[in-house]
């Protein structure tokens, strides 16, 4: 632990300003004591002092002329920060509060996020402090035109691959690659979050949501069981909780829920595909809200959130599995003890951090099946690799096969969690495992190739 | 560039107006009668000669009464007339002409300008008179009295009409009828006549047509001005001075021509003047035998001098080819088809007569014609300048034809409001009124608007886009009034009434007046579709105090089969209107605004509504609010580029601030919003009226034949591929149209991304030219319908009315703020980059606030009742408080923020919008909420996250609070705090102490 005090230290001190980035090294540090202290030869490499510090960071000048003929000058940024296991790769974000010290801190997740995929992606983040609000769209075709006549020196299919994040979406990476391939004259897959007609991959919606239940399937065969009849609660409306829905009801589950910020629905019959295809219309379409499930479906009863109450009602039924999709905190420590007292024995987290952490260890320390967002949500990082694939393939998989190497995948990142946590001492601890697994497979790496 | 083009056309159009003041500049006034004794007695047996005089302008309707002063000497006259003064002597002879032709000849040794006239006091004196005496050189005119007393007025009109003619037809273009005779007998019998019945067709078009009264005096002015000729060299001469504006020449055959009498120098002249203008009506008067066979193969109108029916013959003369009379329609045989007397029946019965009448009456000009005798110059000459060839079908003529007679008569009508016509109110946007008096803010705004474009050609700029208002009705606040005093509700609405529901149910049980009533029945009768009534309070859309939400507006659908239920339902919805006046939230926003209810008066509106009827809906394609100053600009947009908020449907979902899509008019391209956020939180729901609600209870409320419908019930409309983009989902971005699949995102983008239409720029147009006019920043509801009947798409405005400015800034309020900042950052309770309203308070010590440790957006509803109470309770201790919270105040998606209504909130002095993680804070454009809070000059705060605004949370929940409700608190600071706001910048801060600094 001593170590921990004094790596942070030395962190805080070659970092200053950067609290995000404190935040984050701290949080994986003390996820990986058992680690250092079973294998200290990752300390004597230097192995995290190393993943702490970009392998490159590129900053530069963005200049293009707005639609009044003024011209603008912006800031962009790459880190490159872990090419260990694969090329670069994480997301472009533009905002005005994007800054190197924020980028960094992304990076640092984002190589063991990659990592836990189990494709050969490393971790690297990039934007720049382009406000796309107020522009026309014309000014956001030549600001990502400027953009990426500076960055494509310096990504490629090879060595680094962005994608989309807060501010790029498939209207930027669309001017982002244009402007790639005039420059490059070259059709690769240099971006991942392309349109589908140009590289793109299927089931990237729906990626997260079945993700999530592939890695729950894996967790539940480890007792020997499927999902034929389970009982699953499952919060939100969106994508995840969707496409989650659908996974479910492929699997012979029964799920029970669905909510939005206003309330919930628990249908006792069951949600079946008519009723999520109602939901699919309502939110996709409609953007509806949720309480007009229970208008049209009178086997479900719609409860309104109550803050005041201290919990979450829809955590509280019956119930097998539980599928939070929906967001941040949604399970504070009584929601948690509810779910137990229910009879859920396996969570498995949609969404980012869904779970407070005192909730996150009663589930480990109740030793129920739990599955920390970093893994169980992997699918999402796990489609853009699959993007990579069919371009390198020069092939564009059906919805089936792609479904089948998430499928694969999810199964994989299963399998490493298990096998690390196995390894260190805390089996079926998959919190630790999804830590201890994906910087494991970096380090492993990084030892093999030397000091570099 | 546009406001020029208006200046200069209001400016044109007072001169046109003005152009009535200018003619007939010269007037006699004083004359002087120079008569002896004796033939001033002959004069007089008819009765006093000024009375005479004045007794002939009387029964002419005329004024400016000439006065007459009489002397009875040469020598007492010569003394008089060099004075001065004088503008005509008239010098009567009856045996002696030496004396006064010699009086004559000294007259204008000492006045040349003044004109003499000779009068003599009967024929047989008149043949004494020698005609070639060189002393007549002095005498202007020689006329001969004969009893007539009629003369005198017709001597005085043709010294006048000489005087004036030059002037007036350059100025006003007017026209000229050209009298020859030599005959002094003849003229000065023919002369009066010819005023007479000149003078009395004039009056009795104007009086048939509508128009001020004022102006109808004014238009008598514009009558053809009579010129007399004595001989060829007289008449070529003033044929060829007043070509263009000659109507018709009179003359007799024979007159002289190189100083001898010539009998075919009247055919002669007449040839003459027909060669040189092909269509001129000319007329032979003529006592000859055989004259009027002459006349007839000439193809001349005829008049026998010596007949008893010469007046009669004279009037058809004008009627007929002047264009007089009411217009008859004939058929080529010269049939009698159909008689309009007026401009409406003129246009009515255009519409339905058959083709060869259609092309009978063009070709000889008689149209043009009709309206040069109404004094329509501009537009007789517009026909003129048409000839039939120049049309493909009698259709197109017809077309035409009508076209310009609707604008001749919205010309008269600008300016004025006409009284409801069922025929005039078919023409699209016709002004109309339904009862008088002063026609309130909301109606004045239309008016205006109405003004500004009569006054810019809008077809130059945006000329894929007609701009108008829509069909209006005007009901003045005497109606208003008379309702009150009939029913005895004066007192009872003031002062008495108990509830609000008891008021509007008093108010609808009280009847109408009836002779407004019988107004209304014909309306209904005659307006199929659905109405807005809206109220229209003299205080409404006032510069300083906006009014904006205060009182009612109705939508009601107009269309049940029964008129006496439509009836009802317009009398039911004025009536509410009126007890709009006096219900609680007026009564609070008065005694806010310290104005006096017992002043208020209401008016109303009643407006056709803007769109089409879909299946069961009723809605446009799209409404919404414009302002020429936006206190949030994006990007490179400057506050004066302004806002647009647009939405689907009806536009009382944008003044309600519910979810609409936003753009700044000059720079329509600039994305308010990301995609991804647009798909969150723009538009899903559209408002419509019911149609198949016929009959619905006003009692309910403004909305109660209103409904919000998905979205994809608009999609059936083809039109709506321009109003929306779909989000694709597999590609994460939004498509412009709706070919896909997938959420419909309201953004207008093909209107105006890709500019299918001048929709942006015509916004932008109103705006300036709008604000511009009025000389501050300004609102507008508009409409935009792109079906329109016409084919064209049609952006109708609805109100315009002044935004209260910002710019009240004594200046010192920035620098204050520097140097607040700059003290000491912890003293900063809340600083805001984005705020509203100016000035300094050093008063307030309370804050009323909503805990976010106990608030969730579910529970809005509540958290405005427990607002209202905490406003109360202040209010009633005199208190003012900064008012602290999440979301949108003031909308009525509870969803979005706190709906409150200003009245609920209306002792806050600031209120301050927080953004939460999961709340997009958009500010709340458009909304008659906000808008009252301006004019306020209530400060309004944002704090968005990012950025350096903030609120000291902390701080304010150590402070101990003075009262305690499920959502929120009230707290009571030991010390005022300190609040400056920056209206320029659009900064404020508000800060823990007080007075330090």
């Amino acid at each position: 632990m001593s170590y921990a005090i004094d790596f942070m230290s030395e962190i805080k001190a070659k970092n200053p300003g950067e609290p995000e980035f404190h935040q984050a090294v701290q949080e994986v540090v003390e996820s990986l004591v058992p680690v250092f202290d079973k294998s200290p030869h990752y300390r004597k490499a230097k192995i995290l002092e190393r993943i702490c510090v970009p392998e490159r960071t590129v900053s530069f000048r963005v200049p293009w002329i707005d639609d009044k003929g003024e011209i603008q000058i912006n800031r962009g940024y790459r880190i490159e920060m872990n090419s260990a296991i694969g090329p670069y790769k994480g997301g472009l974000r533009f905002h005005p509060t994007v800054y190197l010290g924020l980028l960094k801190f992304l990076a640092f997740e984002q190589v063991f996020k990659n990592s836990l995929t189990t494709l050969p992606m490393g971790g690297g983040k990039g934007g720049s402090d382009f406000d796309p609000h107020g522009k026309s769209d014309m000014e956001v075709m030549k600001f990502c035109q400027s953009f990426m006549t500076e960055l494509c020196r310096h990504i490629g299919q090879f060595t680094d691959v962005p994608a989309g994040d807060i501010g790029v979406g498939g209207r930027e990476i669309g001017y982002l690659f244009g402007q790639y391939k005039r420059i490059r004259n070259e059709f690769v897959g240099v971006l991942t979050g392309k349109g589908i007609k140009w590289g793109g991959s299927l089931v990237r919606p729906e990626a997260t949501g079945y993700g999530c239940v592939y890695f729950a399937q894996e967790m539940l065969a480890t007792r020997g069981e499927s999902f034929k009849g389970k009982a699953c609660l499952v919060s939100g409306s969106g994508n995840v909780a969707q496409y989650t829905v659908e996974k479910l009801l492929q699997l012979g589950a029964k799920p029970l829920t669905f909510s939005d910020s206003n309330g919930h629905v628990y249908d006792e019959a069951g949600i079946d595909a008519e009723k999520l295809a109602f939901v699919l219309d309502l939110k996709n379409n409609r953007r509806g809200r949720i309480s007009e499930y229970a208008a049209r479906y009178k086997s479900a009863v719609y409860t309104p959130y109550d803050a005041s109450k201290g919990r979450n009602p829809i955590w509280d039924h019956k119930a097998d599995c539980a599928f939070p999709s929906a967001t941040q905190n949604e399970i504070n420590i009584e929601d948690a003890r509810n779910l137990l007292k229910n009879g859920v024995y396996l969570v498995s987290e949609g969404a980012n951090m869904p779970t407070v952490p005192e909730g996150a260890e009663l589930f480990v320390e109740k030793r129920i099946l739990y599955a920390p967002g970093k893994a169980a949500n992997a699918g999402g990082v796990a489609t853009s690799g699959l993007e990579m694939s069919q371009n390198s393939l020069r092939m564009n998989w059906s919805r089936e096969e792609v479904d089948g190497h998430l499928h694969t995948i999810m199964k994989n990142i299963h399998q490493a969690c298990v096998e690390a946590a196995s390894a260190y001492g805390m089996p079926g601890n998959y919190v630790a495992g999804a830590n201890i697994a994906g910087f494991l497979k970096v380090a492993d790496a990084m030892l093999d190739q030397g000091v570099v | 560039m546009y406001f020029d083009e208006v200046v200069a056309s209001f400016e044109a159009s007072r001169r046109e107006r003005n152009v009535f003041h200018d003619l007939m500049r010269y007037r006699v006034s004083e004359v002087l009668l120079v008569a002896s004794l004796y033939d001033a007695f002959v004069v007089e047996s008819d009765g006093i000669l000024n009375e005479q005089v004045y007794g002939e302008y009387y029964r002419l309707n005329l004024n400016n009464v000439p006065r007459i002063t009489s002397a009875y000497t040469g020598e007492a006259a010569l003394e008089l007339f060099r004075s001065g003064g004088f503008d005509l002597a008239i010098l009567m002879a009856g045996l002696d002409f030496d004396g006064p032709l010699a009086l004559a000849r000294s007259m204008k040794e000492a006045w040349p300008s003044v004109p003499v006239l000779l009068l003599a006091t009967n024929n047989a004196s008149l043949e004494r008179l020698d005609l070639s005496k060189p002393e007549l050189a002095a005498v202007d005119r020689v006329f001969v009295w004969n009893g007539y007393s009629k003369l005198f007025v017709g001597m005085l009109k043709y010294i006048e009409d000489a005087g004036n003619a030059p002037a007036d037809t350059k100025t006003g273009l007017i026209r000229v009828i050209l009298l020859i005779e030599d005959s002094i007998r003849y003229y000065s019998r023919y002369l009066p006549l010819l005023y007479e019945v000149a003078m009395r067709q004039t009056q009795g078009l104007i009086e048939g047509e509508k128009g001020g009264e004022t102006y109808k005096l004014l238009r008598a002015r514009a009558r053809p001005k009579i010129l007399l000729a004595s001989s060829w060299e007289e008449a070529v001469s003033l044929f060829e001075r007043y070509e263009p504006y000659i109507l018709a020449v009179i003359t007799d055959l024979s007159f002289p021509r190189g100083g001898r009498p010539d009998p075919a120098a009247g055919l002669d002249f007449l040839r003459m003047a027909k060669d040189r203008i092909k269509d001129l009506p000319v007329m032979i008067q003529s006592s000859e035998e055989g004259s009027r066979e002459k006349a007839e193969e000439f193809g001349a109108a005829y008049a026998d001098k010596g007949s008893e029916s010469l007046e009669r013959e004279l009037g058809d003369f004008l009627y007929d080819r002047l264009g007089f009379g009411p217009f008859r329609f004939r058929r080529p045989d010269g049939s009698a088809l159909a008689q309009a007397a007026t401009m409406d029946e003129f246009i009515a019965a255009l519409a339905d007569i058959p083709v060869d009448s259609l092309l009978y009456h063009a070709e000889r000009n008689h149209f043009s014609a009709w309206l040069l005798a109404r004094g329509e110059i501009e537009f007789a000459k517009v026909l003129r300048d048409y000839e039939i060839a120049d049309f493909e079908t009698a259709a197109d003529i017809r077309s035409f034809i009508i076209r310009i007679l609707v604008g001749a008569r919205k010309d008269r009508s600008r300016g004025s409001i006409p009284y409801f016509d069922e025929v005039a109110f078919r023409d699209e946007d016709s002004l109309t009124r339904l009862g008088d008096g002063s026609v309130g803010g909301k109606g004045r705004g239309i008016l205006f608007i109405r003004s500004l474009l009569d006054n810019l050609d809008f077809g130059r700029y945006v000329g894929d886009l007609d701009v108008k208002v829509p069909r209006s009705a005007f009901v003045g606040i005497d109606e208003f009034e008379r309702f009150l005093e009939s029913n005895g509700l004066w007192s009872y609405a003031f002062y008495e009434s108990e509830s609000e529901e008891e008021l509007r149910g008093r108010f609808l049980a009280a009847p109408l007046d009836e002779a407004f009533e019988r107004r209304l029945e014909r309306f209904v009768a005659a307006v199929r579709g659905p109405l807005a009534v809206r109220s229209s309070g003299l205080f409404e859309d006032m510069m300083m105090v906006s009014f904006s939400g205060v009182y009612d507006t109705y939508l009601i659908p107009n269309c049940h089969p029964d008129p006496a239920v439509r009836l009802g339902q317009l009398e039911s919805a004025i009536k509410l209107i009126y007890a709009s006046l006096f219900s609680p939230r007026s009564r609070s926003y008065f005694e806010m605004a310290k104005y006096n209810l017992e002043e208020e008066r209401m008016a109303v509106v009643i407006q056709e509504i803007v769109g089409r009827r879909r299946g069961r809906w009723f809605y446009p394609h799209v409404s919404g609010t414009a302002q020429s100053f936006n206190y949030y600009p994006l990007s490179y947009a400057k506050p004066e580029d302004g806002l647009c908020v647009a939405a689907l449907g009806l536009g009382s979902y944008v003044v309600e601030g519910l979810p609409a899509f936003r753009f700044c008019p000059r720079y329509p391209k600039l994305e308010a919003m990301p995609p991804e956020l647009l798909r969150q939180d723009s538009q899903r729901l559209f408002r419509a009226l019911d149609m198949e609600t016929a009959a619905p209870d006003l009692k309910r409320g403004e909305d109660a034949d209103l409904v919000d419908l998905e979205l994809s019930i608009a999609e059936a409309d083809p039109a709506f591929s321009l109003l929306a983009s779909t989000w694709d989902a597999q590609n994460d971005r939004l498509v412009p149209g709706v070919a896909p699949k997938g959420m419909r995102v309201v953004d207008l983008s093909s209107i105006l991304q890709f500019e299918a239409l001048p929709f942006a720029r015509a916004i932008e147009i109103v705006l300036d030219v709008g604000s511009r006019s009025m000389g501050t920043p300004v609102e507008i509801e508009y409409t935009l319908n792109l079906d329109e009947a016409s084919g064209k798409p049609a952006l109708y405005l609805l109100q315009l009315k002044p935004l209260i400015s910002p710019e009240q800034s004594s200046g010192s309020e920035g620098e204050r703020i520097d140097e607040l900042e700059r003290a000491d950052s912890g003293r900063a309770f809340i600083l805001s980059e984005k705020s509203m309203g100016n000035g300094r308070d050093a008063t307030i010590c309370d804050v009323v606030w909503v805990d976010l440790a106990r608030f969730d957006r579910s529970g809005t509803e509540a958290v405005a009742k427990e607002i209202e109470g905490l406003d109360r309770e202040l209010r009633a201790l005199g208190r003012r408080y900064v008012l602290v919270g999440p979301g949108r105040w003031g909308t009525r998606d509870r969803w979005l923020g706190i709906p409150v209504v200003y009245s609920q909130i209306a002792g806050a002095r600031v209120i301050v919008e927080t953004e939460m993680p999961d709340f997009a804070v958009d500010f709340s454009f458009g909304s008659h909420f906000f808008h009252n809070v301006t004019s306020m000059n209530v400060g309004y705060l944002t704090i968005p996250s990012g950025g350096r605004s903030l609120v000291d949370w902390a701080w304010l929940a150590s402070c101990p609070p003075e009262r305690l409700t499920e959502h929120c608190a009230r707290t009571r600071l030991p010390e005022a705090l300190d609040i400056v706001m920056d209206g320029r910048r659009g900064r404020a801060i508000i800060c823990k102490r007080a007075g330090e600094g």
